[in-house]
Parts: C-alpha cells; structure tokens; sequence
C-alpha cells in the first residue's frame, strides 16, 4: 500500500478509488490515513500522470479564479471525505463499539426504544428477542434439520398442487378456442371441430387479471385491458368461442 | 356498458349451485371444469357476474362452448394462496427464531422466493417444469452472490442485533417483489413505450410518479454515498454502465428491453450502504430479481420489434403470467403450432 498518494485536486481519488470496496478494510488504520492531509497539500504534489490535466488546471485557474474555486470547492464536496470512511452519526460509534461491517456502521435499533438526553426508554424488545433466540442461534444443526424437513414437506405440497390431476388438462389463463385475426384460417377450417367435442381442463387460480394487451373488437365495441369473454347472458351460459375459456368459466 | 340487466333478473340454475359460489372455476383457487362446444350460436348477450363483464355480439358465430362440471374434481383447487402463507412464515421464522449467520439468511431468501415462484406463483409450464426451474435456479444463485458481495453483506450484517427491524425491512418489501405479479404489475404501465404509457389509463401518471420517486430515492442515496467518500467510484462506474446501454440502444433493428430483473442487478450496488433504507431496497431488488429470472428466465437486454410483441419471447415486467406452453400445448390438440401464440398479441 502506498503511503502518500500523488494526487492533484482533481483526480484526488483515483488512487483509492480504484479499489474494491471491501479493500478499504485493511486499510483502515493503517499508513494510507497518514497519506491525506488537507487539500492544499494534496493540490502541491502532482503525479507524473495528471502533469498534462493539472496544466490545464492550472491555467483555467489563471484565466477565471472564482469559477474554478467554485468548481474545485463543489467537487471536493462530492468527493467526500479522504480516506473513505464508515457513515457517520451512528450509534455504535458513539457507544464506542466496533461496528460489524468495516465499511460501515450499523444503525441502532428502532423499535420500542426511545433516546432522549442520551438516556433510552422503552421496551428493549429487540434485545429480549435476540437473548429469547440465542439457544437457537448457536445451534446450526437446528436449521439443517428444519431445512430438510422444509423440503421434504415442500415436495409433497408441490405434489399436491400441480401433479395430481392429470397434465393435459392444464390451461392457461388466456386459452381460447378460436384465435385473433385470421388464426383460424378460412371460413374456421383450422378449428374444427366446432360442435360434439368436449374437453376436462383445470385453470390456475388469478385468471381475472389475465387481460387483453391489444385492442380487440367485437361487433361495434373494442374492449382491451380486460379479459376477452364474449357473451354468457343467456341461459345456459353460452360463450362466444374467442373467449378466454378460465374467464369465462369463472364468470359462468 | 350495462350488462347488468341480463343477470339481475335470470334466475339461479342448478349449475351455478354444482360448483363454488363463483363460476364453474374460482378466480383465487382455479378449479376444474368440461367445456362442450355447441357450434353455431346467434345473439351472444353480455353479461356482468363475479367481478367479470362480457362483451355482447347480436349475431351468430361457428364457435360457442357452454360449461359443465368436470368429472375429476379433487385436487383441483390451486393452493398457492396457502403456499404463500407457509412460505411467508418460514422466512419470518429464519428471520425472528432461528436467527443464523446473515450469508446463511440471505441465501435462504434467495432459495425460498426463487422455488416459490417457479412452483406457486409463476410457473413457466403447468405443471410446473422442475428441470426448467433448475437451468435457472445456478445462474440465479451465481448472480446472487455478486449481490452479496457488492451490496447485502455491508447492510445485513448490521441489522444482526435488531432482528425484528431486519424482518420488517427486508421481508417487506421482499414479498411484495416476489410476488410482482400480483403488486407492481397493477402499475398501468406494460412497456416503455410512447403507445404503451398511452394505451393505459393513469400510465403517464404512474410513469411521473415511478419517476419521482425514483430520482429522490437516486439523490438521497448520492447524498449517503458522498458521506462516505465512496460517491466518485460510484458515479464513475455509474457513467460508464450508462454510455455502454446509450450504445445496446441505438444499435440499429434492435430495441434496449430493461427487464425488471436487469434493473435489480443494475440498482443493487447502490445499495450497499447500512441504513434502513439501504435494507428496504435491497429487499425490494432481490424479489424483483428473482421475480424477473424465475418467472421467465434470463431475458435478453436487446430484442427484436416481433420479440417483444410476441408471447413466447416473455420476461417484461407484466406479460401476462400464465401464457405458458401449457397453454400453447393445449390449443395445438386443435390447431396447427403455428396458431397457437396467435391469440393474444403483445
């Protein structure tokens, strides 16, 4: 790790920057904070890199002195503090405990308490979980075998769902007898046959928000956006054959 | 349209009692029934019953079916519902009980949501094709990892000591995302595209809103960001993801499909920040994405105009969810394949 970073004002932060993020942890405390001072000690050292952009720096600054304090003012805002640190005004900062993460700090728990003038009040119920569930916690092999017995359970649920009625008589939501457009072919050849064929299916459940995506028209009416069910009024329940047939036979 | 008049006054038949209170199939449960064509039929009338309305048509059409009860009726209801229920309460339970290590937590969740869409409330196929499931499921975790490499294990681990805040953030919006098709898709919005966003009522106001919140959301997480020094890293692979979709954009006969999957994996590094809210988009992003992946595989960034009108090139955010190849299969029983995707365009 380099002790002093060669950095300009500028592109101050391509040295740290470039590392992954969980590179910083072994950074922490180490030489590289030593590295940064304020930024005008860090504007005198230029690397053999940034000569060419620090020139040009050098004489915008020269040329327009209020615009390019400004930019650099605004820039080392956004630039945050160096070296990167965890996300202040935490709590366990403040406590003095070491936080989990070495990025970050944690926040402090919400629910049930209340700090006021560095006093808490309030239900510690986070706290009493935690001391509730510890026997728990400590043994993995509680989630291995409740894990297996999950899956187990698991399988006979799909079994149950799906796999005991007979897998041609799965439709969707949007199955039809008849299809858009010209689907059918001339005078509906490709559909036949028209009468004297029945058919068990089993429709999913939710199929009223199965809708229409284009426009669609029937007779003097375009419907979209909704389930496509033509007909039903009658007596028996009699539907056009476009229908979507789960729709139509929650609707029946 | 008023259909009501047709209803109110025919009487209650016996076929209505044969099954449960609503139709021939409930529309939370589904269910079985036979359907018999009666061929030719004039004078469709409309109707409006159990949250559905018709549409009328005063003339005769070739194809007309009526419903009977099917002889198989066991076993039919769907019981997702009931999945839900039982799958819901094991994550709380990991969560709240049993407590384990934050990888162990996190790769549950991933586990629970992804098997629970592709079983229950996704399924690409009916029945649900399990060795489909698992051609998505390696790639999945493969990606999840990244995700807890680059975001979940700097926001995770922190909520170890405040279990019941952890549930209530990640699990919330957790579910909500598992189960999209049920909460973002009732956004009127399908594709983004200027028809699209008109085609809807409340789409270009859904779209505001989507875009409002998404750019306080944006600016308070740089604000977070820049406190930690970190913002200038971020911004820069920020910019140069950016420039390289500009590019998949305006590549010529080919159109940029961000399909909600991809914007989980592009928002989740932003993430990695311990707040609260940190938590609630994580949670948020990791449903989305085992949403996208589960309910219909790895979609391409880039597809053609006709892919993304056709039906068997799924995976935006609210293709309708259950055109699956069972679906498809059944319609070839009468009607050559090429029909078959014909039927609704879109």
């Amino acid at each position: 790790m380099q002790a002093t970073p060669s950095t300009t004002t500028l592109e101050g932060p391509r040295e740290s920057l470039e590392q992954f993020p969980d590179q910083s942890k072994d950074r922490h405390g180490t030489a590289f904070e030593e590295g940064f001072e304020d930024s005008s000690h860090i504007e005198r050292r230029r690397s053999h890199l940034n000569r060419w952009t620090s020139a040009i720096w050098w004489r915008l600054e020269s040329k327009y002195p209020r615009v390019t304090q400004q930019t650099k003012r605004l820039l080392l805002y956004l630039r945050g503090p160096r070296p990167v640190v965890d996300l202040p005004g935490s709590s366990s900062s403040a406590c003095g405990t070491h936080s989990l993460t070495s990025r970050h700090a944690e926040p402090s728990p919400w629910i049930a308490t209340l700090t006021l003038r560095g006093r808490t009040y309030g239900l510690p119920l986070e706290h009493r979980v935690v001391h509730l569930t510890r026997p728990l916690t400590e043994r993995p092999w509680i989630l291995l075998f409740l894990g297996a017995i999950y899956i187990i359970g698991l399988s006979f649920f799909v079994r149950a769902q799906s796999f005991l009625t007979p897998a041609e008589s799965w439709v969707g939501c949007t199955a039809t007898y008849w299809s858009a457009n010209d689907g059918c072919g001339l005078d509906g050849l490709a559909c036949v046959p028209f009468t004297d064929s029945s058919f068990d299916f089993r429709c999913p459940a939710q199929c009223s928000s199965a809708e229409l995506q284009n426009p669609r028209t029937i007779g003097n009416e375009q419907v979209n956006f909704t389930p496509l069910i033509v007909g039903g009024g009658d007596a028996n329940f009699t539907y056009r054959g476009d229908s979507f047939l789960c729709a139509a036979a929650i609707q029946a | 349209m008023s259909t009501d008049i047709h209803t109110s006054s025919r009487p209650r038949t016996f076929v209505d009692l044969s099954s449960n209170a609503s139709g021939y199939v409930g529309n939370s449960k589904g269910g079985c029934a036979t359907v018999s064509l009666v061929g030719n039929f004039t004078d469709f009338l409309p109707r409006s019953a159990h949250g559905l309305s018709s549409v009328g048509f005063p003339t005769v059409f070739p194809l007309s079916f009526r419903f009977s009860t099917a002889p198989f009726s066991q076993h039919c209801s769907d019981l997702r519902s009931e999945a839900l229920a039982l799958n819901t309460l094991v994550t709380v339970i990991i969560f709240l009980v049993i407590r384990p290590r934050p990888i162990v937590l996190f790769w549950c969740m991933v586990c629970i949501g992804f098997w629970h869409i592709t079983i229950f409330s996704q399924p690409r196929t009916q029945p649900p094709d399990i060795a489909d499931g698992f051609g998505t499921f390696l790639p999945v975790l493969f990606v999840c990892y990244a995700f807890w490499r680059s975001a979940i294990r700097f926001v995770l681990p922190a909520f170890s000591k405040s279990p019941i805040e952890a549930t209530i953030l990640y699990l919330g919006p957790y579910w909500v995302t598992v189960l999209a098709n049920l909460t973002t898709e009732r956004i009127p919005i399908n594709r983004l595209t200027a028809k699209d966003i008109t085609a809807q009522r409340g789409g270009l106001a859904a779209l505001i809103i989507i875009i409002l919140v998404l750019l306080v959301i944006v600016i308070n997480q740089c604000r977070v960001i820049r406190r930690t020094g970190w913002l200038p890293y971020y911004l820069g692979w920020y910019l140069l993801g950016g420039l390289v979709t500009l590019v998949l954009a305006l590549l010529p006969t080919l159109q940029l499909r961000l399909h909600h999957y991809i914007i989980a994996v592009i928002l989740m590094p932003g993430t990695a920040f311990p707040t609260r809210l940190s938590a609630i988009y994580q949670g948020f992003l990791l449903g989305l994405f085992l949403n996208g992946t589960a309910a219909f595989g790895f979609a391409s960034i880039l597809q053609t105009s006709a892919q993304v009108m056709s039906p068997l090139f799924p995976g935006s955010p609210t293709a309708l969810t259950f055109l699956t190849t069972a679906a498809t299969r059944w319609h070839s029983r009468y009607w050559p394949p090429e029909f078959c995707h014909q039927f609704v365009k879109f």
